[in-house]
């Protein structure tokens, strides 16, 4: 499952996000998408780190980790409110030892939240755009 | 009834050498960071990268603009550059025992463009790099 485990990973966080904030425009990776100005969305990114062995011996299990960052756009000049309720919704949805589960075939995967971190945000016009990182990792063979 | 502990010589020589060790770890730990905050870097003119600091309470980071900067021909003298920079700042450090944090920086005025992109503007219409974002996940 190796090779097509970070597609696997990409799945869970992605639907994850979906199903939280159901209704908001999401500019999927690779996907086109033309913002509507003055409509809230968000751009998440997959972005894979380290991989390491969790432990000694032969064949031992993998540490897959990484970070997925979400950017939360919401339009200029319309205040912070908005941009914090669904930062907020975020963090609470993604916060530190959640455990989001995907099921792919036969086989149930976890995978585990480290911390969400709400950075500072920062006008890109027309939009106000505030990071968050997600960090997660999992084992996997 | 016993109310004294003697604690041998040889116990405080072993603190003294886990105390060495551990602050030799410290240091090693700072410069893997060191490498990887290159390493993942973007080089287009090597203002990003030659702009990291090291800073240790005050003191202004370095910042360097990229505009008006002409594309680096060597991009890996850019790179050993930055990690010099920091380098130089870790040197500055007298005794890391005492030290209350340290913090890695970018002062370049593109450095949130080149952490999460831009979507226009008068930087690079680009992707983020995430340089931080990685930076504190493989070490944070």
């Amino acid at each position: 499952m190796a090779n097509n485990i970070y597609n696997t990973i990409r799945a869970a966080l992605e639907t994850h996000l979906s199903t939280t904030l159901a209704g908001t425009d999401i500019a999927y990776e690779n996907v086109a998408f033309s913002p509507t100005t003055g409509t809230l969305f968000v751009k998440p990114t997959f972005i894979p780190t380290v991989t390491q062995p969790a432990a000694r011996g032969l064949n031992p299990q993998l540490l897959y980790q990484g970070v997925f960052n979400v950017m939360v756009n919401a339009p200029e000049g319309s205040g912070p409110s908005l941009a914090d309720t669904t930062c907020n919704t975020i963090t609470n949805a993604f916060a530190a030892t959640t455990d989001i589960s995907i099921v792919v075939g036969a086989e149930t995967y976890i995978v585990r939240i480290r911390y969400a971190e709400r950075q500072q945000g920062r006008i890109d016009t027309p939009w106000y755009a505030v990071p968050i990182n997600i960090g997660w990792y999992i084992y996997n063979t | 009834m016993q109310n004294k502990i003697t604690v041998n010589a040889s116990f405080h020589k072993k603190i003294k050498g886990l105390e060495v060790e551990v602050l030799g770890g410290v240091k090693g730990r700072l410069e893997d960071i060191a490498k990887s905050a290159v390493n993942l870097s973007p080089v287009d003119t090597g203002a990003y990268v030659t702009s990291f600091s090291y800073a240790v309470g005050g003191g202004r980071p370095r910042g360097k603009d990229s505009d008006n900067r002409p594309t680096a021909t060597a991009p890996e003298g850019e790179m050993a550059e930055g990690y010099d920079n920091l380098m130089q700042d870790l040197s500055r450090v007298k005794d890391i025992k005492e030290l209350d944090g340290i913090q890695l920086r970018n002062g370049s005025p593109h450095a949130d463009d080149v952490e999460y992109g831009k979507s226009g503007g008068y930087w690079k219409n680009t992707e983020g790099y995430y340089v931080f974002a990685k930076l504190r996940d493989m070490y944070g």
